[in-house]
């Protein structure tokens, strides 16, 4: 934690990038429907949680 | 096996090969109580019976049947939709506005920081905005087609009233109330499938059903494609005279309705995106137990000081001086 101020470009880089994410994984399986799809919308969607995960570890130890 | 009853309806199940058809007394007394009818499920190949229903309104209700209706309308019917469908929508002006003052919040914190040494109250704070600012994409889709998923009641009634009740207009025929008048289904099931090369029947209402016309075969397509798939459309067959009745197109509105209920229930990408759904679910919880937590918790606290230099600094550009 600084003192510094951030501008909304950098306070929304992570939040927009995981948006993107999300929103891609939920259509990939939509369009989809089969073949690499599926695994791929999984894969999307799971993004948000790891990153939540690799948060709380980071809390946990430093 | 049922001398003497009506056909209601068939469904052909997309997952299995299945035929479930529906049965009952008379068409009185299903417009007499929708529930007095019942089903038989056929196996697709053989044609044996797999298994029958009570009639039902002497069904028991399943459990996974309990929690969409109390997740649906809180068994009050279109008003309890209505008031679920109110409920979505201020989830979803909440997270719009938990999105507005995310940005204040975090002027002076990078992505994802926790502080955990000053208070209790503090540390939930910043887990509140980390875990909704990291699900907010899914929680918006969720929620907004949460929203519309509980106007299709009037949506449909809507469709009925206009377009619908157009086209029936139109029609100078006597309404079929014999079943002995009644053409072919097979027949009709195979002229909607030359008819619309490019569809699969998925469902068919005889005529004389509150769900169909009183002079038609209502047999119900979709598309092949994954798309496609997601969206029906009746085709209507003359029930006397077995001759094709057309297509009958859909709103703007039922269709986003039907696209609305894969991503509100997550059930459309096997059952990994069923866990997937459960884990984020699990999070919106935690993220909406925290934010009361928060909220009753505002006053009396040193945090609250702190928050408010924080709303300051965000108003603070307007005097650069003062900012730091």
């Amino acid at each position: 934690m600084s003192s510094q101020r951030r501008s909304y470009l950098k306070i929304w880089r992570w939040p927009t990038m995981l948006g993107g994410l999300t929103i891609a994984g939920l259509f990939a399986a939509l369009l989809g429907q089969q073949g690499i799809w599926l695994p791929l919308s999984w894969a999307l969607l799971t993004v948000p949680l790891v990153v939540i995960l690799a948060c709380l570890h980071r809390l946990r130890h430093g | 096996m049922y001398p003497g009853e009506i056909i209601t309806s068939m469904f052909s199940d997309d997952d299995e090969p299945k035929i479930v058809v529906f049965m009952a007394q008379s068409w009185d007394a299903v417009r007499a109580n929708i529930k007095a009818m019942h089903w038989i499920r056929f196996d697709a190949h053989t044609g044996a019976v797999l298994k029958q229903s009570k009639p039902f309104d002497q069904d028991g209700m399943s459990f996974l049947t309990l929690m969409l209706r109390l997740h649906r309308d809180l068994f009050a019917g279109l008003s309890g939709e209505l008031f679920m469908g109110l409920m979505a929508l201020l989830f979803v002006a909440a997270l719009v506005s938990g999105g507005v003052v995310y940005s204040p919040f975090m002027r002076r914190l990078d992505f994802g920081t926790v502080r955990t040494g000053r208070s209790r109250r503090l540390k939930w704070l910043d887990l509140h905005n980390l875990l909704g600012v990291v699900t907010l994409a899914w929680m918006l889709v969720v929620g907004i087609t949460g929203v519309i998923n509980e106007l299709s009641t009037p949506l449909f009634g809507l469709w009925l009233q206009t377009d619908v009740k157009a086209m029936l207009a139109k029609i100078q025929e006597r309404p079929i109330d014999d079943v002995s008048e009644l053409s072919s289904p097979q027949a009709a099931l195979d002229t909607v499938k030359a008819a619309l090369p490019g569809k699969v029947a998925t469902s068919m209402a005889f005529p004389g059903s509150p769900f169909g016309t009183p002079y038609h075969y209502v047999v119900w397509t979709k598309g092949k494609e994954p798309l496609t798939s997601r969206l029906f459309s009746p085709a209507l067959v003359n029930g006397r005279t077995g001759e094709f009745g057309g297509e009958v197109g859909m709103p703007w509105y039922l269709r986003a309705l039907e696209l609305s209920r894969p991503l509100h229930f997550g059930d459309y990408g096997g059952m990994p995106l069923k866990v997937i759904w459960i884990l984020l679910d699990l999070v919106t919880i935690v993220v909406l137990v925290s934010g009361l937590y928060l909220w009753l918790s505002r006053r009396g606290s040193p945090i609250a000081e702190a928050e408010q230099e924080l709303m300051a600094s965000h108003v603070a550009p307007l005097r650069p001086e003062a900012a730091e």
